[in-house]
């Protein structure tokens, strides 16, 4: 799946709703919002391929959260950018169409507090079980401090 | 017979690194298992948002030990990707001999670690011998043998000379003969043999939708590799076969790595001989312009993944790393349920488990207190023997019915 | 005098502290080629060449915490060691090692008195998991009963069928060994020609022996990597230092049993060196040269093999190592009657 065949086929079926930006070679970009997020995800993985879901990383971009999708059909690497409201942080499940995805969304809820709808098991799954609720460590809002230890003084 | 729940890990001799599985039992065969992880996370993803991006190459070596090539590269690559920085060749190619070397070393870790899984402790004593080997080639040209600082914005930091180059090449001859016996013992010693074949099953389709990758997906026919399919570093002008195998199962798996460890004394050997002159690094500002990038490696354990945001400044703004491991938790539930229970720690160590590659998230915070800061040891200690007592590790024999309270209540 | 004599070759040799040096020295010949097999060394630097470091584990172990799980039956599972301890050395005792000892330790049908004694310490084995209350104990015990049905067995079979050949025809008369294992080794010591004829018995005998010891490819009552130690694994301190010397005594004994029934065992007669009879001292050496061959052929199979599963091990036990051992006795019984000796 080079990146001019895959400019070629979205442009074919979704005509202008949706632009695939190439930066960089075997790197695609499509933004899409979240409603269309099921229908575009399902396209790609049964009519182009779009097999193999290789993470989902989410980002605290100030205004909005995003989340990207980076998907791939063996050679080039395509990323679906998601804008999600920091009022209504809602998305729906992928697993029906990538179950491997199913551990990535998990982060997502534990590390950034996005609600994935319909999840089949939305347990926490890094931080440990007494960890308080609505604490969300990779949100910017989260401030960790990086201190240098003080040399150890001879003796200790 | 009630199935039976039994916990393994986080501490438990099969396992390297700390995890903990619940398996369902009935009997000697799994039912089901959950997977609990994240016991090795180190607030690294965030960490990476405090340091600088020099900083920030030695944080993600310690991502791991074993892959830590595999973690410099990419966030390397995805620095000089936003910098708009084209590398010499001679820094891609030592950035692919040291990966090569990387594999080679994993490979054979792992080749060991099955056999002591299986109980075939000769097979681990030999290949762990052989091992040394390609740790003191690690040695030879960096200093270290694992953590090996080759890479840096901009290229790598150390030269390779003319010396070490004929060194190497002798050790990689022998490197060469001694995987001829590996490869025979795989695919023809009985009792290894018996106790991988036909174990762990995962399906061709089952690995394509659980999105599998390295050598698990490989073993179960899915030809995918990042060095070929996405090329980087030197591995565009190095040729190479990508190895599969069809019997998508442990046999499969170690057929795989091991003719991997073929495949990757051959790397090694063209690199050595072709490797061009030149210059090994470019001067790289401090500040990267604020863009994205992505760059995909193929770790010993299969794709790693790394996504980097930055801002402008000194410090990136986001770094995402999904390492192989983790992609393989799904696939390895799969093909632990209707095993039997002799079979988990080689079914689990088939994946070449990095936990601390898969945990990177911080635990330094004192939830119930409320406070922020960073723990001393002393205070972990003593966070974590309050927690145990909470668990119920004192007994109380009347309660739980004669078993013994540590398997109570999980 | 006849009471020191006895408490003598109870206690001093053949009996506790010759049983005591002598497996520790067998466990240490097992490391040595276990290692050296496998390009490493081996234990090196107690005692030269490491000849010390089974004893000085065994008296670390003697030092260490004591600890029981609150949840067990403290008298049972304290009791369990010394039991085991007691039967492994009541069965080395019945091995007949020198002239001199025999009219106290060797009677007809001690070949069976000491399968059953150096069956004890597996059903110990059981139940010590069985008492430790710890679902990976449980499982291991578990697993020890079901490997005892597998080679149970094949390793009597295969040791009684020397026992079947053995005796002689004395004036048309047939006098039979009766298992005792003196005879039979006094048997094959005379008749040694004879001893090529139960290869086959030798073969399961071992396999079967290895089975018992739990040792590598066998050890599945005991695989580390799976459930921790098996049965033994709330044992600590004293009780576990004991159960291990008893699997030490185990290989001792139940090598020196193959070595007294298959290859002609130690009794020699009187050897007259001036007025003084050596017998004693080449069956001595007798003793420790053909018992060691035995242990260096268990070493060998352990270092050459991965561990098999449970139901592979009984698969093996029930295809291979049964029809063998009937094989055996088959061949004794077919000899015995066509064959006069």
């Amino acid at each position: 799946m080079t990146d001019d065949i895959l400019q070629t086929k979205v442009k074919e079926h979704f005509g202008d709703r949706f632009t695939v930006t190439i930066p960089h070679p075997n790197r695609a970009w499509i933004t899409v919002s979240v409603e269309e997020l099921p229908e575009l995800a399902k396209w790609l993985k049964d009519d182009l391929g779009y097999y193999h879901c290789s993470t989902i990383t989410g980002l605290d971009s100030g205004e909005v959260f995003e989340a990207l999708y980076h998907v791939t059909a063996g050679a080039g690497e395509l990323t679906l950018r998601v804008a999600v409201p920091k009022t209504n942080p809602h998305l729906p499940t992928l697993t029906a169409i990538w179950p491997g995805a199913i551990l990535y969304e998990r982060e997502l809820q534990d590390m950034f507090g996005l609600v994935i709808d319909g999840h089949p098991d939305p347990r926490r799954y890094v931080l440990p079980e007494d960890w308080p609720d609505g604490v969300y460590p990779l949100r910017k809002d989260y401030v960790y401090t990086y201190q240098e230890a003080p040399p150890a003084k001879r003796g200790e | 017979m009630p199935t039976i729940k039994v916990p393994l890990g986080p501490q438990h001799p099969a396992l390297k690194e700390p995890e903990s599985f619940k398996f369902e039992l009935d009997g000697e065969r799994i039912v089901d298992v959950d997977v609990r992880m994240g016991y090795a996370h180190r607030g690294i993803e965030k960490g990476f948002e405090a340091r600088n991006f020099t900083q920030g190459i030695y944080l993600a070596e310690r991502i791991c030990g074993i892959c830590s090539h595999s973690h410099t590269t990419p966030f390397a690559q995805n620095a000089e990707e936003l910098l708009k920085l084209e590398i010499p060749p001679r820094a891609k190619w030592i950035r692919s001999l040291v990966g090569e070397l990387e594999r080679i070393h994993s490979h054979l870790l792992w080749l060991g670690v099955a056999g002591h899984e299986v109980g075939f402790d000769s097979l681990f004593m030999y290949t762990w011998r052989d091992r040394e080997l390609v740790l003191d080639m690690l040695e030879h040209i960096s200093g270290n043998r694992v953590h090996y600082g080759m890479n840096t914005i901009g290229g790598v930091r150390r030269d390779i000379s003319a010396e070490q180059v004929t060194k190497l090449k002798e050790m990689n001859d022998i490197v060469t003969a001694r995987t001829d016996y590996y490869i025979k013992m795989c695919t023809a010693e009985p009792t290894f043999m018996a106790r991988i074949s036909g174990v762990g099953p995962l399906t061709t389709q089952q690995a394509l939708d659980l999105n599998a990758v390295g050598p698990m997906a490989r073993a179960s026919g899915v030809k995918r590799d990042v060095r070929k399919d996405d090329p980087y570093a030197a591995y565009g002008e190095i040729p190479f076969d990508v190895i599969t195998a069809d019997s998508c199962d442990i046999l499969g798996r170690a057929v795989v790595r091991v003719f991997e460890l073929l495949q990757s004394v051959k790397i090694v050997d063209y690199i050595l001989k072709n490797m061009p002159a030149g210059d090994i690094k470019v001067k790289a500002p401090r500040k990267i312009p604020s863009g994205e990038a992505i760059a995909r490696y193929e770790a010993p354990r299969g794709e790693n993944i790394h996504f980097m945001k930055s801002n402008g400044t000194e410090k990136p703004d986001r770094v995402k790393v999904r390492a192989p491991t983790y992609a393989n938790m799904p696939a390895t539930i799969v093909s632990l349920r209707g095993g039997y229970v002799a079979d988990i720690p080689i079914t689990v160590a088939a994946i070449d488990p990095c936990f601390c590659c898969a945990d990177r998230m911080v635990r330094l915070v004192d939830p119930r207190k409320g406070r922020n800061d960073l723990l001393s040891w002393p205070q972990l200690q003593q966070y974590s023997r309050d927690w145990l007592r909470k668990m119920g590790t004192v007994p109380r024999s009347e309660r739980s019915g004669g078993l013994s309270p540590i398997f109570r209540g999980i | 005098m006849e009471a020191v004599k006895v408490l003598l070759y109870l206690l001093v040799f053949p009996g506790a502290i010759f049983l005591f040096a002598f497996s520790t020295f067998a466990e240490w010949f097992d490391r040595k080629v276990y290692a050296r097999l496998q390009n490493r060394i081996g234990p090196l630097h107690t005692g030269s060449h490491g000849l010390l470091q089974p004893v000085a584990d065994f008296f670390k172990l003697m030092a260490k915490e004591d600890i029981v799980p609150a949840a067990a039956d403290k008298g049972i599972f304290n009791a369990l060691p010394l039991i085991s301890f007691a039967s492994a050395l009541a069965g080395f005792l019945m091995i007949p090692i020198f002239r001199a000892h025999l009219p106290f330790t060797s009677f007809p049908g001690d070949l069976i008195v000491i399968l059953y004694l150096l069956s004890i310490p597996t059903i110990i084995y059981f139940l010590a998991g069985w008492h430790s209350t710890n679902y990976f104990a449980m499982l291991g015990s578990f697993r020890n009963l079901t490997q005892l049905f597998g080679y149970e067995v094949p390793l009597f079979l295969a040791l009684l069928a020397p026992g079947m050949l053995a005796g002689v025809w004395q004036g048309g008369i047939w006098m039979p060994t009766n298992w005792q294992i003196a005879a039979v080794g006094r048997f094959y010591m005379t008749h040694a020609y004879l001893i090529p004829v139960n290869i086959i018995g030798f073969v399961v005998a071992l396999i079967a022996l290895q089975a018992k010891l739990e040792r590598v490819p066998f050890d599945a009552p005991e695989a580390e990597t799976e459930i921790v130690a098996g049965a033994l694994t709330e044992y600590s301190g004293k009780k576990l230092a004991l159960f291990r010397l008893t699997v030490d005594m185990e290989l001792v004994a139940g090598s020196a049993l193959i070595a007294a029934v298959f290859l002609g065992g130690f009794i020699l007669q009187p050897v007259m060196l001036g007025s003084f009879d050596i017998s004693p001292f080449l069956s001595f050496i007798l003793f420790v040269l053909k018992t060691l061959f035995v242990v260096a052929l268990l070493s060998l199979m352990r270092a050459l093999m991965g561990r098999l599963r449970i139901d592979q091990t009984i698969a093996f036990s029930w295809r291979w190592l049964a029809p063998l051992s009937l094989v055996q006795i088959l061949i004794s019984v077919a000899l015995k009657a066509l064959v006069r000796f």
